[in-house]
């Protein structure tokens, strides 16, 4: 209630002080959209800005008493005994050592709290490319063989990919879902620390009303200078926002879909996600569907927590802008499907509805900004090029209506809008410095200055970010479809793929700031600091995505965090592992898994034996066009079709060692050779 | 049967065997020369009908022990759950 007050009651304000800064006070058509527009971002600018208020007043008097962790000592935690419970790693085209090495950091890290016994890991694959889940098969392979982890570390690939993530998922709870009472579920990307995790399932047996308990994990390995400013920018504000945020939904919190635990019994029975019967975008399977599997747990009487007191629980961020952008993209589509069940779902608590619209105006808001920012030049354009008009379309009193300026009120709003922006972040400074954390993110004086360069990224970044989701949320509503892919988490951007990216934008930009130049140059001054980024949105995103200038920055200790000085066994064990493996054999996947006899027993036991006569005639054919050709004769769906067949795979090895040297498997096996010659 | 075919014949046993985790020792390069060797006569005797890398191929598993590869649980055996969902330990009431 204080939260809205304080959010509305400053919109308000804000909104009469815009009304008397327009010329004619709401008096054209043009205005009143202006202010509903200005009014609507404002209070979305407010909500964050009191948040994170909240949230430092909160840390100032010691926590949050309501929080769960709060609720429960030490000594009571540690007596509580542990449950069975499900790590589950949904995958998708992920690259297949590095992330399976992340699963061994995590597993190695259970292993060291003595909890193995209580968790099973669950590799549960959606990949649809025979290159990538023969890998994945061979590193599952790999992995248990290394840490003796049969019958504790399980590997499944899905056949038939329906609905996406939420869809792998509940293939996983309709196989396995009663073996346990609990599932944790993580990305590719994620860590989660082996302390965590036991206090996590602790804390559920302790809380029998929790459904789930998401943590709020920390972003790390960023290595480009993107992805170090996504990095310092959310382990240095999130404290404060998280806290605030927690606080204030307490147990109608959101599920942001890892990184959390969920309790099975009630996820089963309540929260199966139909596919939306509307029109349109809103038919299908739902895309998001963390927010809604919490608002059915919420309905179904459950509570769902937010703990920002959990620590080491980790995540990635992507490497460049367009990484995040392609990311964005499919959230948004996403997002916007909420709208459907926010308004036509019954029972939904009041909170998930909000959340929803919190989802919502994440992205939408950029359209808004968008707008308004349209509105804005169509009154500086017909206050420069029109005459005063006494009596404006939409006035209908008998006296004419004097167009007033006031500049000072103009400015005294802007400021106000920065404050709300950029206040959050002095906050956390302050913050930082009563919690004597400074050292932490290295010192205080470089905290500042990585504060200060987060700040001009963030400025550069703001424009570009709002015409791309501006364009994700039309073609969202239009419908035009989308492709659920994996993220790259590693390659920079080069000049050519910058410009394409960002020539849009850019001559959008400058368009526009040549416009407002021949306008009236306060309007031209007013418009650089969106138009500026927007027209340097090339060098920006090619700049941001060098891997060189983040380490130099590293080297500098600006954008430190703590966990890069000092790191935990997790993450220490993650780096470890990552760096000593590197795949770099010259025969792909499916090569390896034709000739190499180890590999190709492993996959013959993966596979399945196909009796049907008529089957048995198809993959014959199709194994004789490998034979001779290679697998590039085939296409991706019969490739998968010849690799999941047990006996197509015996019989390839059989006759693909025994091909004379200048046919396709002959001069495969001369690779082979030169690898072994090579090692 | 020319030197340069006899010479491809053994590579590609020989790395087949390196590739299958075969520790060559000495005894098993003599078993491997006298599989070439076997090969070549049964070639000769049925005329060319088979090539040698055929024949020499088909006698590895015979001749050489290679290392075997446990098979490992992919997954536990499914446990239906989507209907009449009971957790393994004691159930916790619903809390509503």
């Amino acid at each position: 209630m204080l939260m809205a007050l304080l959010v509305f009651g400053q919109t308000a304000v804000a909104g009469y002080y815009l009304l008397w800064v327009l010329p004619y006070h709401g008096g054209t058509l043009l205005e009143l959209g202006l202010i509903f527009l200005f009014v609507l971002l404002y209070a979305w600018i407010a909500v964050g800005f009191w948040t994170a208020v909240w949230g430092l007043l909160i840390r100032l008097m010691g926590g949050d008493r309501y929080s769960l962790l709060k609720r429960h000592t030490s000594a009571e935690l540690e007596a509580t005994p542990l449950a069975r419970t499900a790590i589950i790693l949904p995958i998708y085209h992920e690259p297949v050592r590095w992330t399976l090495n992340g699963v061994k950091a995590v597993y190695k890290d259970v292993e060291a709290q003595g909890a193995l016994d209580h968790f099973q890991f669950y590799i549960i694959s959606d990949s649809r490319n025979a290159d990538v889940w023969l890998e994945e098969q061979a590193a599952w392979h790999d992995l248990i063989t290394e840490l003796n982890a049969e019958g504790r570390i399980f590997y499944r690939r899905r056949p038939v990919n329906l609905n996406f993530k939420s869809g792998n998922v509940a293939d996983f709870l309709r196989r396995w879902g009663r073996r346990h009472k609990y599932m944790v579920v993580l990305d590719a990307d994620s860590l989660l620390s082996g302390r965590t995790l036991v206090q996590m399932v602790r804390l559920m047996e302790r809380e029998p009303q929790v459904g789930i308990l998401q943590t709020n994990p920390s972003i790390i390995n960023g290595q480009s200078l993107f992805a170090r400013i996504q990095q310092f920018a959310n382990r240095f504000y999130s404290p404060l926002f998280s806290t605030g945020l927690a606080a204030i939904q307490m147990g109608d919190a959101a599920f942001w879909g890892h990184n959390a635990i969920l309790r099975i019994e009630p996820f089963m029975k309540h929260c199966g996600l139909r596919k939306l019967p509307g029109p349109g975008l809103f038919n299908g399977p739902i895309m998001s569907h963390d927010f809604v599997e919490a608002a059915y747990m919420g309905r179904a009487g459950y509570e769902i927590w937010l703990e920002p007191g959990l620590g080491e629980s980790y995540e990635e961020s992507p490497p460049t802008l367009s990484d995040e952008l392609a990311r964005d993209n499919r959230w948004a589509k996403g997002n916007l499907q909420h709208l459907w069940i926010m308004l036509t779902e019954p029972g939904l608590r009041f909170a998930h509805r909000m959340a929803f619209l919190n989802g919502i105006m994440a992205y939408s808001a950029s359209l808004l900004w968008l707008a308004f920012l349209i509105l804005t030049t169509a009154e500086a354009a017909q206050m420069t090029l029109s005459p005063i008009d006494y009596f404006p379309e939409g006035h209908q009193g008998l006296f004419p209506l004097w167009p007033e300026w006031r500049p000072e009120w103009a400015l005294g709003l802007a400021v106000s809008t920065l404050v709300l922006l950029f206040l959050p972040k002095f906050l956390a400074i302050l913050d930082s410095v009563i919690h004597r954390t400074t050292r932490s993110f290295g010192g205080f004086f470089r905290l500042v200055c990585s504060v200060m360069l987060e700040i001009v990224v963030s400025v550069l970044l703001a424009p570009i970010r709002m015409l791309a989701h501006s364009r994700f949320v039309v073609t969202a509503l239009l419908n035009l479809s989308l492709k659920w892919a994996g993220q790259n988490r590693t390659e920079e951007m080069s000049w050519r793929d910058g410009l394409v990216a960002q020539l849009p934008a850019m001559i959008i930009a400058s368009s526009w700031t040549a416009f407002a130049w021949s306008l009236d140059t306060l309007f031209f001054i007013w418009s650089l600091p969106v138009a500026l980024p927007l027209i340097l949105s090339a060098p920006t995103s090619v700049i941001l995505s060098r891997r060189a200038l983040g380490l130099w920055l590293l080297d500098k200790q600006l954008l430190l965090i703590p966990e890069e000085i000092q790191p935990s066994p997790l993450l220490e064990r993650a780096r470890e592992y990552r760096l000593l493996e590197e795949d770099n054999h010259r025969l792909t996947p499916f090569q390896q898994a034709v000739l190499i006899p180890r590999l190709n027993r492993i996959h013959q036991a993966f596979a399945r034996d196909h009796k049907n006569p008529a089957r048995r005639r198809h993959l014959t054919k199709l194994k004789n066009r490998v034979l001779v050709d290679g697998p590039d004769a085939l296409s991706s769906a019969e490739l998968v079709q010849v690799a999941r067949d047990k006996n197509v795979m015996q019989n390839l090895h059989n006759r693909a060692w025994k091909a004379p040297a200048d046919s396709y498997w002959g001069k495969c096996i001369q690779q082979l050779n030169r690898q072994v010659v090579a090692k | 049967m020319t030197e340069m075919a006899f010479q491809d014949v053994f590579n590609r046993v020989y790395l087949y065997l390196i590739a299958s985790g075969t520790d060559m020792t000495g005894e098993r390069f003599r078993a491997l020369l006298q599989l070439i060797d076997d090969a070549i006569t049964k070639a000769s005797r049925e005329g060319g009908a088979v090539s040698v890398l055929e024949i020499a191929m088909d006698m590895v598993p015979g001749r050489f022990t290679v290392p075997p590869e446990k098979n490992m649980e992919v997954h536990p055996p499914l446990k239906r759950g989507s209907i009449g969902y009971r957790p393994v330990s004691n159930a916790q009431p619903v809390v509503k």
